[in-house]
């Protein structure tokens, strides 16, 4: 090779090579878009000015009102950085190539000579868990730096007057934190749906496996685009865009609306491909009942994630038209109508809550049974409540307008559709209760991370209903109560159920045991501090702090609430630095994990950690259910002898000596409190 | 498998998220509520020493029987558990509450309920912790009315809570096994009896509630007979509030005010718009909230009942300085607000008093005491030499202050970043209110207040001498 290999390394790191593309597509781009409204007579961008304003001149900061020029240019900058990128990653290449004829790749990793392999989870790959990972470690990623940005004003917000930031800083950073959690959470979601599905239901990778990798792919420029708004003037309208406030917003809000319309893309090709995966390639004999539970709640999200998304993306791209051509949508001065926006991004960002929280209780679902050695009580009423959530998700959308200018006797239906969704949640938190009743339960990591989302997401439950009857609603609507609400919803339903899976699942994607006394240090400094936190921000936000406000008056005596918020935000936050330096050091240094540790009976524990490249070399039969503990004899999945690495009875046989098993079992640390 | 010290702990820290959920419930003084009395439970009036013993009383009294409960829920508990654990039989009947200790859970159930039920007499009364109820003052009838239905939410969330809670935590203290343990719970799948009746109960409980809800709400928006009638205008970042004219006087007396000054007991209807963008007006006193919106007049009705002073915050974030977009809103009695109308009648004749009205969405950006917010301040402003960006300094003369309200990017203040200030206010002022602006502006410096009397002493001979006499100073 006439190469030196540390060159060929970095060549074979799709990342590097996809941002190379990328900012080369961009200047590409931009330059054409200059040359072809220069040969209309248009005026033209000075290109220099985005260097400008990434070197800390003030020049870009002054410009909340670019010119068309330099919107349309930096936009269609933005969109080649995306083709590029995605083109350099390498996740185009076999469609290219069948598009001029040619016979792609096998679609296969092929480890090449010299080149390490973990440079695949920096490159475009196709198989399922590879693709998972990089979910995760992205979604992690950009939890951190959404979570930064929320301590940040968070600091700022513990006593009244502004200290160190001013109130454009604040804004944007409120807006930028709430994107950066969605995207992370929408990651977080494809992590474990990708990880998990196929290997649940006896597959041996996705249906689409390119148009998987392709999925995580385009949520990179995605997210790169996101950050890009703030050195680019930033926004000042919060998350929800609203306009007309989003159509005279800085320049740095068109990077939101393309970053969010390009991220929901992610969202659609992924969920076509979990609906086509869990529909089609369900392994013989796994009926619908007989199904893992976490796959009904995934079945559910991408359900509404396959339907719901074209909304957002419409309700954005019609404020990016807005701004780019000035065709007026959202000025009522020339008939348009500003509600509208309202009632087409609510048609979508209501749903999506349910797209975080229903995959999150999945989880809560999968893991109690597991740690309380104990059927899922009310299987059929817990996949099917799923689905009721799913459809009246969609019901519902206007309940986030009860204060806007629509007909005030609208909220009625509204309030009504919205509290019925209180049912079918009801009903999982009491079969959650039933599984619990009459365990026989073993309390580590895993099982504390989905406690805790049980005692959080009943909370966030129970102060839905005063925001969604009307009377009370009108009272706490836009508050620091609101703020409250959903956070403790979305930490119950999702983030405490994510890192619930990422402890439950880690040993099998690493072979190695996490620490468990850190993971238990972790739990306790992210439930107090969060419910610290989202307990004061409830009391305020009734007391009358509105959201998003960058100050507050210090005769309205917010002041010690707003501190011990604060307080118990950084104690959460610092949690999160045990949880990746345990997980970073486990995954290196960590304890040989045994096949099946939690003695579960689901697929993926049968089969050898961390999971081979194909997952089954046959694919196994199912002949029972899923959650059969403590039936002697049950028998849930027949895998080929040389899959079936864990002892098959230890899953659900009550042993009345442990240490006959020799699998080595008995040494690890067994749900062990 | 007996843990009780962990037990105490474990109790006694979910007796406290409890808690913590608890001063967020909704109105918490039963004793306010029963009595009727709207003013905040801390209201006492009288002797200072009687009034600190008697929130000392109420206090000490509430959290003892707090703690009293807490204490007697860990006692049972562990009796209750600890006589089950010993006396259990093998496993025969899944019903036997000797195996699933069934009164030990409903120990533990009310006991979270009545935890959290006592809790609230206790925060309401405590003067430290927010100095207040629950709620702020409920100064109106609709807020009387919501607060009502807080109340309902607010039971009901506390019974469903400890009855969740208190089965959760039962079977977590209960059902805990060692790790030595490879045994498996009951083979128990299910229960169609009680799916039925977890999906019905709930069902009744949100058709109840929203009921409830519906028949307070056609209370709260209906029409009155007597309505006043306000225009309210929301700008970036600023409310003005427009009074009609009276129909019992011939003259125009209709005035603006940048305050919103209220008749204690008089039903009142504001119509509100918006110049630029969303913005939402909320005053948490009278619990009301409801959007102004561009495009679409949007009506708000309101009958104060509780003097005082309260304020307007906006809720729809509106851009750069949201946070500031606030007005103050006073509920008077009769005669105060007879003398206040009389007084702002008295000023529709003052120009820089009407200035003064018209520049309240300016003072969020520019400030009268020579501070820096976020343009430049107008203390001494005007008649003082500016440095423009790029072109050295300029007198700010009537005219280069006219020109950077219309076309503020048009000469830039050295300092001050362009494009910040909103690009819209030569159509929404008229010329006239420009001109009021103007005199108000021209008020805050010392060469300005010279002019302004020179003016009224010509005005006093010619009407038309206004623009000369500023012409000749400059």
């Amino acid at each position: 090779m006439l190469i030196p290999r540390p060159l060929r390394i970095l060549y074979h790191i799709g990342l590097l090579r996809g941002l190379v593309v990328g900012i080369i597509a961009m200047i590409a781009g931009m330059i054409l878009t200059n040359i072809v409204r220069a040969a209309f007579g248009m005026d033209t961008m000075d290109l220099m000015l985005p260097l400008k304003a990434l070197f800390g001149s003030t020049v870009w900061q002054a410009r909340t009102n670019p010119d068309t020029a330099t919107e349309i240019v930096t936009g269609m900058g933005a969109i080649f950085f995306t083709l590029g990128f995605l083109a350099g990653v390498g996740s185009m290449n076999d469609w290219f190539a069948w598009s001029i004829g040619r016979k792609g790749g096998d679609g296969h990793f092929h480890p090449k000579e010299g080149i390490p392999t973990w440079t695949r989870y920096f490159s475009f790959d196709t198989n399922h868990k590879v693709v998972g990972i990089q979910y995760g470690l992205t979604s992690v990623l950009v939890l951190m730096v959404g979570g930064l940005f929320a301590l940040i004003f968070r600091t700022e917000l513990a006593q009244p007057g502004l200290q160190f930031l001013n109130n454009q800083q604040y804004n944007n950073y409120i807006g930028i934190h709430g994107l950066l959690m969605i995207a992370a959470v929408l990651l977080g979601v494809g992590a474990l749906s990708n990880y998990l599905v196929p290997i649940m239901i006896g597959a041996q990778d996705m249906a689409f496996p390119r148009l998987n990798g392709f999925s995580y792919w385009i949520g990179v420029p995605a997210a790169i685009l996101l950050l890009m708004a703030l050195p680019m003037g930033g926004f000042d309208t919060g998350w929800t865009a609203y306009p007309p406030l989003s159509v005279k917003a800085p320049l740095g809000m068109q990077f939101v609306l393309l970053s969010i319309f390009i991220l929901g893309f992610q969202s659609i090709v992924g969920s076509i491909n979990l609906l086509v995966t869990i529909f089609m390639m369900r392994a013989p004999g796994m009926t619908w009942f007989r199904m893992p539970i976490f796959v009904w709640g995934v079945l559910a999200a991408s359900l509404l994630q396959f339907t719901a998304t074209q909304f957002f993306g419409l309700a954005f791209i019609s404020v990016l038209i807005e701004r780019w051509v000035n065709i007026p949508f959202y000025d009522p001065a020339r008939g348009g109508n500003v509600t509208l926006y309202q009632h087409i991004f609510w048609f979508y960002s209501h749903p999506t809550v349910y797209i975080w929280v229903l995959p999150g209780l999945g989880v809560i679902s999968e893991i109690l049974p597991v740690f309380s050695r104990k059927p899922l009580f009310g299987y059929k009423p817990i996949a099917l409540s799923s689905m009721a959530i799913a459809f009246m998700g969609y019901l519902v959308w206007a309940h986030h307008m009860f204060t806007s200018a629509m007909d005030p006797f609208l909220r009625l239906p509204f309030m009504l559709t919205t509290l019925t969704i209180a049912v079918p949640t009801g009903i999982k938190f009491f079969n959650w209760i039933g599984t619990l009743w009459g365990g026989k339960i073993h309390i580590s990591t895993p099982m504390l991370f989905s406690l805790g989302a049980f005692i959080l997401f009943l909370l966030g439950g129970l102060t839905g209903p005063p925001n969604g009857l009307v009377v009370t609603g009108i009272h706490l609507h836009d508050t620091h109560w609101v703020v409250a609400h959903f956070h403790i919803t979305v930490f119950g339903g999702f983030l405490f159920s994510l890192l619930s899976a990422i402890y439950f699942w880690f040993p099998k994607m690493t072979g190695k045991m996490f620490n468990e006394f850190l993971g238990r240090v972790h739990f306790w400094f992210m439930f107090g501090g969060f419910a610290t936190f989202a307990l004061s921000l409830f009391r305020i936000g009734v007391l009358g702090m509105p959201r998003r406000y960058a100050d507050y008056d210090s005769a309205w005596g917010f002041g010690s609430l707003n501190m011990l918020a604060t307080i118990g935000a950084f104690a959460a936050g610092g949690s999160m630095l045990i949880f990746i330096f345990n997980m970073a050091f486990s995954a290196r240094y960590g304890v040989k994990a045994a096949p099946n540790p939690w003695r579960s009976r689901s697929l993926e524990w049968q089969i050898a950690s961390p999971v081979p490249e194909f997952n089954f070399s046959a694919i196994p039969e199912i002949v029972g259910h899923p959650y059969d503990y403590g039936l002697p004899g049950a028998v849930y999945a027949i895998l080929s002898p040389e899959d079936q690495v864990a002892p098959l009875e230890d899953a659900y046989t009550p042993l009345d000596q442990p240490e006959a098993v020799g699998s080595g079992i008995a040494a690890v640390p067994v749900a062990g409190d | 498998m007996k843990r009780p010290q962990w037990m105490g702990t474990l109790l006694i820290l979910v007796s406290f998220i409890g808690i913590l959920f608890f001063l967020t419930g909704g109105r918490f003084s039963f004793a306010r509520q029963l009595s009727g009395d709207d003013a905040s439970a801390l209201n006492l009036t009288g002797d200072k020493t009687v009034q600190f013993i008697l929130v000392t009383v109420g206090v000490l009294g509430a959290m003892g029987g707090m703690a009293a409960a807490i204490a007697f829920v860990v006692w049972r508990l562990n009796r209750d558990i600890t006589q089950a654990q010993t006396s259990a039989p093998e496993p025969t009947n899944p019903l036997d509450y000797r195996i699933y200790g069934h009164r030990a859970a409903l120990v533990l159930i009310g006991g979270i309920t009545i935890v959290m039920l006592l809790f609230c007499q206790a925060i309401s009364m405590i003067p430290g912790f927010g100095g207040q109820d629950i709620l702020p003052v409920a100064a109106g009838e609709e807020a009387q009315a919501i607060d009502r239905l807080f109340l309902v939410e607010y039971i009901v969330m506390s019974v469903i809570f400890g009855l969740v809670v208190g089965l959760f935590l039962h079977s977590l203290l209960y059902f805990r096994t060692t790790k030595d343990d490879r045994s498996d719970g009951m083979f128990i799948h299910g229960h169609n009896k009680l799916e039925l009746g977890w999906t019905i109960i709930p069902a009744i409980i949100v058709t109840v509630l929203g009921i409830y809800a519906l028949i307070e709400f056609i209370g709260i928006f209906k029409e009155e007979d007597n309505e006043y009638v306000i225009k309210v205008t929301g700008q970036q970042w600023a409310w003005s509030f427009e009074y009609p004219d009276d129909p019992d006087t011939e003259e125009a007396d209709g005035f603006v005010s940048t305050e919103l000054v209220l008749l204690q007991n008089q039903p009142i209807k504001l119509e509100m718009n918006s110049l630029d963008v969303i913005h939402s007006f909320w005053i948490p006193e009278l619990r009301v909230k409801q959007d102004v919106t561009p495009g679409v007049e949007t009506t708000y009705r309101v009958t104060p009942t509780v003097a005082g002073e309260y304020s307007v915050r906006c809720t729809e974030i509106c851009g750069l300085n949201h946070s500031l977009m606030l007005a103050d809103v006073l509920v008077m009695d009769q005669s105060s607000y007879n003398k206040w109308v009389e007084q702002k009648i008295a000023d529709l004749q003052d120009p820089v008093a009407v200035g003064q009205t018209l520049a309240a969405p300016c003072l969020t950006c520019h400030s009268l005491d020579g501070s820096r917010i976020v343009g430049p301040t107008w203390k001494e402003l005007y008649g003082s030499e500016v440095p423009i960006e790029g072109e050295g300094s300029i007198l700010a003369d009537e005219n280069y202050i006219l020109d950077s309200i219309v076309n503020p990017n048009g000469q830039i203040h050295q300092g001050y970043p362009a494009g910040v200030m909103p690009q819209n206010y030569g159509s929404t002022f008229s010329e006239v209110q420009l001109g009021q602006l103007l005199a108000f502006i021209k008020s805050q410096s010392e060469i300005g207040r010279q002019e302004l009397e020179a003016e009224s002493s010509a005005d006093e001979e010619t009407p038309e001498a206004d623009l000369q006499v500023g012409a000749v100073v400059n």
